[in-house]
């Protein structure tokens, strides 16, 4: 698709709600949101940006066309200069080491195929709601390939290791109802109501205080990689309340008194 | 000052967060760019800058020591103690893959 001649950008953001909600569209529909270097650069730059904008409490990630993503493009396989500089470069331009430690909440909304980097990026985001039509896979493995957006330590830690390697190493496929099943995906809506179930749960969040919400994340997070004994430690050292939070407890309990009055 | 973390309004209706603060001035133009949370309001037919700034990209000032993210897309002709601010762009890569 063309506009004016020049090439859409690989990766559409907008900030709506005054800018509290980041929606972040992967866009090459006509490659089903394959992911190549332009896209690439385009979503780390966008990353970036939502990481920095402290009015950004949420943020959507969604697939413009009929895809949400079919992961990286096949036509670039095998066109990195060296082992060496492949490494370099994810390393200088770490997308997914970006995406997940956003602050801010990050929901991947998937409709139709997403399929190896694609399903590996909803695995790097705080929740994944799916259309009907949703379809999970890692075919890299019989492509000889390791997945390599995080997958494979994204899944274990979210369904297992039997599980996770029984993907990754079949690269069976999941539909919406199965990726529920097994907790990957939190609420199944028809794809007209996708992106409106997401803007829904990311509201809720963005009512939070930023504070909040980055302090919950990083406990849930930090604390899965800890001994229980830590990480409860590491519960009990987390700030109660961000900033303004004890007013708004304050606030709820007054209303809850009005209402139990 | 231009004071890293705050919020930057242009006559245009662009919007910048600073990322990396200096003692200079962000400026469209001849016109000092208000702080969000100062509460000023430019005058009625302040003239805004043509450049069309776009969501999520970076400026940086002639010698890289000043940086800002726009936050917001508007028109503005951005400038840091009067020299024109330069689209901040990613290094090439290569593929990974």
């Amino acid at each position: 698709m063309k506009r004016d001649g020049a090439t859409p950008p690989a990766v559409l953001f907008e900030l709506i709600d005054g800018g509290r909600i980041a929606i972040v569209r992967l866009n090459r529909p006509e490659r089903l949101n394959a992911y190549d270097v332009t896209m690439r650069d385009a979503l780390h730059e966008t990353l970036t940006a939502v990481r920095d904008d402290p009015a950004v409490r949420a943020m959507i990630l969604c697939g413009n066309g009929a895809a949400f993503s079919t992961g990286g493009d096949v036509r670039e396989f095998g066109s990195a200069p060296s082992p060496a500089r492949a490494r370099e470069v994810r390393w200088l331009r770490d997308v997914w080491g970006t995406l997940w430690r956003l602050p801010q909440l990050t929901i991947a909304a998937v409709h139709g195929y997403a399929v190896g980097g694609g399903w590996e990026m909803a695995l790097l985001c705080d929740q994944c709601l799916a259309a009907t039509d949703a379809r999970f896979a890692l075919p890299e493995t019989s492509l000889a390939m390791i997945p390599g957006v995080a997958g494979t330590q994204t899944l274990p830690r979210l369904v297992g290791v039997g599980r996770a390697m029984h993907h990754v190493l079949t690269g069976a496929w999941l539909d919406a109802g199965q990726a529920r099943e097994l907790g990957l995906v939190t609420r199944i809506v028809p794809q007209a109501r996708l992106l409106p179930a997401a803007l829904r749960l990311a509201r809720r969040v963005a009512r939070l205080e930023a504070g909040l919400f980055a302090g919950l994340k990083r406990v849930v997070n930090d604390g899965l990689d800890l001994p229980l004994d830590r990480a409860l430690r590491l519960e009990a050292l987390a700030p109660r309340f961000a900033d303004g939070g004890a007013a708004a407890l304050a606030t709820s309990h007054a209303a809850r008194s009005e209402r139990t009055a | 000052m231009t004071q890293l973390g705050k919020i930057y309004l242009s006559p245009g209706g662009m919007q910048l967060i600073v990322t990396k603060g200096g003692p200079g001035v962000v400026s469209d133009g001849e016109t000092a760019l208000l702080r969000a949370d100062s509460g000023e309001k430019f005058a009625a037919g302040t003239p805004a800058g043509a450049a069309a700034l776009q969501l999520g990209k970076r400026y940086k000032s002639a010698d890289g020591a000043v940086e800002v993210l726009i936050n917001k897309p508007g028109t503005c002709d951005l400038r840091y103690d009067g020299q024109p601010m330069e689209l901040k762009e990613a290094k090439p890569l290569p593929s990974s893959d």
